[in-house]
């Protein structure tokens, strides 16, 4: 009797790892320019839109070989969609990293890749 | 790594409150002797203590996930939200637990006591995936986890009282099998309207989760019906053989709810009930495609 109540209790407890553990919460709708994008100069402003409202917590550019470089952004607050103006993109390509607090109170990122297109030299 | 302690401080919170709301609240249903009583306000104290110490640390690993820097624009982001709100209100009731006297039993020792616990049960109104749907579901929410916290503190009053005195058990068995059955179908029928508040019929990786949850729910429920059913009204009739047995379920019982704890952590921490279909696709799946591109 007591060898089939441990099974009943590990079976509920190993049951408890067979879940999923993609991470994923109050998602991005939206942006602009959409990950991907090749852009003949920086954009002038990059938008980011959520599902839901959410509170942008940190944006920053990462580009190989050179350092992290912070990104301010509006509103402060909590909203669906967050300005980035002037994000000064360099050439090549450039990814811009998120973070958030959802409204389900969950931390959210994710990643826009861009790329700048090196300037054509005019004869 | 930061999500993974999200999720161990998150089922050591519902450790913490399910412990400490549910004390309070089979205390004064249960009636029960002095010695379950003392055992109630044990596990009432040190529920409390784990739920101050999961919510400050659920805190600080959710800004550790916010930003590299701990500084007061990240502290203040997180007070100012919904997760501050409920925190603060874990904080608060848990602190006025633990401060009691233990050996206090007037009525105003009670009202505190209950007071504590409703603040503990309104942080789920104010924070976590039902309260950002709306206000009710949050209240629903509460329901849930006050009857589910009921649940598990009178198991564990049951299973003290057991060891101790057949007299008492019977006694305590009696009274929780005259309240459980209108308290689990309050549980449940909370549960389902949960489930119809928040869940679309896609099967998104938060629909994955939540079926774990609700199959180690059923296993529980025939565990409970063949206590109820079968093994309460035996140890009633005065079968010595059958208190042993009924400890032995109620066991069962406690290491299934401690996988629900820990499945419904696991849900709340990897999934939501607002991501889509794809969402996981997209926030997961695709970034680590175009890694393996670069």
């Amino acid at each position: 009797m007591s060898t089939q109540h441990s099974k009943i209790s590990w079976m509920g407890l190993l049951a408890t790892f067979g879940m999923s553990l993609a991470s994923a919460h109050t998602s991005v709708t939206s942006t602009a320019p959409k990950t991907g994008s090749q852009l003949d100069k920086s954009p002038e402003a990059i938008t980011i839109t959520f599902k839901d409202a959410a509170r942008l917590t940190s944006v920053s550019v990462h580009q190989e070989g050179k350092p992290e470089r912070k990104l301010t952004f509006t509103p402060e607050n909590s909203a669906a969609e967050f300005t980035i103006a002037k994000p000064h993109l360099d050439t090549g390509k450039s990814t811009v990293r998120w973070t958030a607090l959802s409204k389900d109170g969950h931390a959210v990122k994710g990643e826009i890749v861009l790329t700048v297109a090196a300037p054509t030299k005019i004869n | 790594m930061l999500e993974v302690c999200g999720a161990l401080a998150q089922a050591l919170l519902y450790w913490g409150i399910a412990s400490s709301v549910g004390g309070v609240l089979a205390s004064a249903t249960l009636h029960p002797d002095a010695g379950t009583e003392r055992e109630l306000r044990r596990l009432v104290r040190r529920g409390a203590l784990t739920t101050l110490a999961a919510t400050l640390l659920g805190c600080l690993l959710l800004m550790l996930q916010l930003s590299d820097v701990l500084d007061m624009s990240i502290l203040s982001t997180v007070l100012m939200s919904n997760v501050g709100a409920a925190a603060g209100l874990r904080l608060s009731g848990g602190l006025l637990l633990l401060i009691m006297p233990a050996a206090a039993d007037d009525a105003f020792d009670r009202g505190m006591r209950f007071s504590a616990a409703a603040l503990i049960l309104a942080s789920f109104v104010f924070g976590g995936h039902a309260a950002a749907d709306s206000f009710w579901a949050g209240v629903i929410a509460a329901i849930h986890v006050a009857v589910a916290a009921w649940w598990l503190a009178a198991l564990i009053a049951m299973r003290g009282a057991c060891l101790r005195s057949a007299e008492h058990a019977v006694r305590l068995v009696r009274r929780f099998s005259s309240i459980a059955p209108i308290a689990i179908g309050l549980l449940i029928i909370a549960g389902e309207l949960l489930v119809a508040t928040l869940v679309d019929l896609a099967l998104t990786a938060y629909v994955r989760n939540l079926s774990v949850k609700l199959i180690i729910v059923g296993v529980i429920l025939i565990v409970a019906a063949y206590n109820r059913y079968v093994l309460t009204e035996r140890v009633l009739a005065g079968d010595a053989g059958a208190l042993k047995r009924l400890r032995r379920a109620i066991d069962i019982e406690l290491a299934l709810m401690v996988a629900v704890l820990m499945a419904t952590a696991i849900m709340t921490t990897y999934t939501s009930p607002h991501e889509g279909p794809w969402d996981a696709v997209a926030s997961v799946i695709l970034p680590s495609l175009r890694g393996a591109d670069s």
